[in-house]
């Protein structure tokens, strides 16, 4: 009998614990999602968001996401984007011919046609040569210009050479 | 009446407790939990010297044999050397070697392993 009062007691308790804290938890998961509204429209800005579709090609070289060169690079999400930030993105890039060889980034087939003028695409892999099964730490930025406009998706592709050096 | 409904509670929470217990013994059946691990003979190295490489693939206490390890050795400073990938045995073990140039770079290097979506490092130093 002691058992069941004890529970009921228990349970109410729960209970008067409980509702309190689901209407919270609801009331945060509300805020959340009404701030991460705001930011994506803050201050009345347009967001541009390059979709996940963005390739990455890799002509000569292998690219990866780690080190040990077990998962390929294939396309690159960089996420929203806002007029004047510079984003980056790390890969790894492998040397898969028989001799040193540079390296050298470029983009085509930007959809809209012409959205290229308003970005700039930079990458730190320098211009030591990357020796036959070496592997190398780059980073590779995207740059939107502050006076972009009219674009509000885009998708590119972008292309890594690797070049043997004489 | 009481009595008989906190029996069938009691009854109750075990019946829950055992279907936990039996989803998660068939789950870590089904699913693999892959547990890698790498190591080297020594803590120090020379150039010249050759750096061998050993590690292990489990999924808990059951080795994982014939799946392929991918190896890097990673320097201090610049470029990583991509080793060429070692097989596990039935023991799950695997095993590689590095010979270390004689132009490389005195510091801390890494030996970085990758199987299965894991990964381990294991750390010496070249004099």
């Amino acid at each position: 009998m002691f058992f069941f009062e004890g529970r009921r007691m228990v349970s109410a308790g729960v209970k008067r614990f409980l509702i309190p804290a689901g209407i919270i938890a609801i009331l945060l998961a509300a805020l959340g999602g009404i701030r991460h509204l705001t930011l994506t429209f803050e201050g009345g800005q347009v967001i541009y968001r390059i979709p996940a579709g963005a390739q990455m090609l890799a002509l000569g070289v292998g690219l990866y996401w780690d080190v040990t060169c077990t998962g390929p690079v294939t396309m690159v999400d960089w996420g929203t984007l806002t007029p004047g930030q510079t984003k980056g993105v790390t890969v790894y890039i492998k040397n898969t011919g028989n001799g040193p060889m540079r390296g050298s980034i470029s983009s085509d087939n930007w959809v809209p046609d012409g959205a290229g003028q308003y970005f700039d695409l930079t990458w730190d892999f320098g211009s030591l040569p990357l020796e036959a099964g070496r592997v190398r730490k780059t980073t590779i930025y995207i740059h939107v210009h502050d006076d972009i406009t009219g674009i509000t998706d885009f998708s590119f592709n972008i292309i890594i050479t690797g070049t043997q050096v004489e | 009446m009481e009595i008989l409904l906190a029996e069938l509670v009691v009854v109750l929470a075990l019946v829950i407790v055992l279907l936990i217990l039996l989803v998660w013994w068939l789950l870590r059946k089904i699913v693999l939990v892959p547990t890698l691990t790498v190591a080297v003979d020594k803590a120090e190295y020379l150039r010249g010297e050759v750096v061998n490489i050993s590690g292990s693939l489990m999924d808990g206490t059951t080795p994982l044999a014939g799946k392929s390890v991918a190896l890097a050795v990673v320097p201090p400073t610049g470029d990583a050397y991509s080793l060429p990938p070692a097989t596990t045995d039935n023991n799950g073990a695997f095993s590689s070697k590095w010979g270390v140039p004689a132009d490389a770079v005195g510091g801390i290097y890494g030996v970085v392993a990758g199987a299965m979506g894991v990964s381990a490092t294991k750390t010496f130093k070249l004099k």
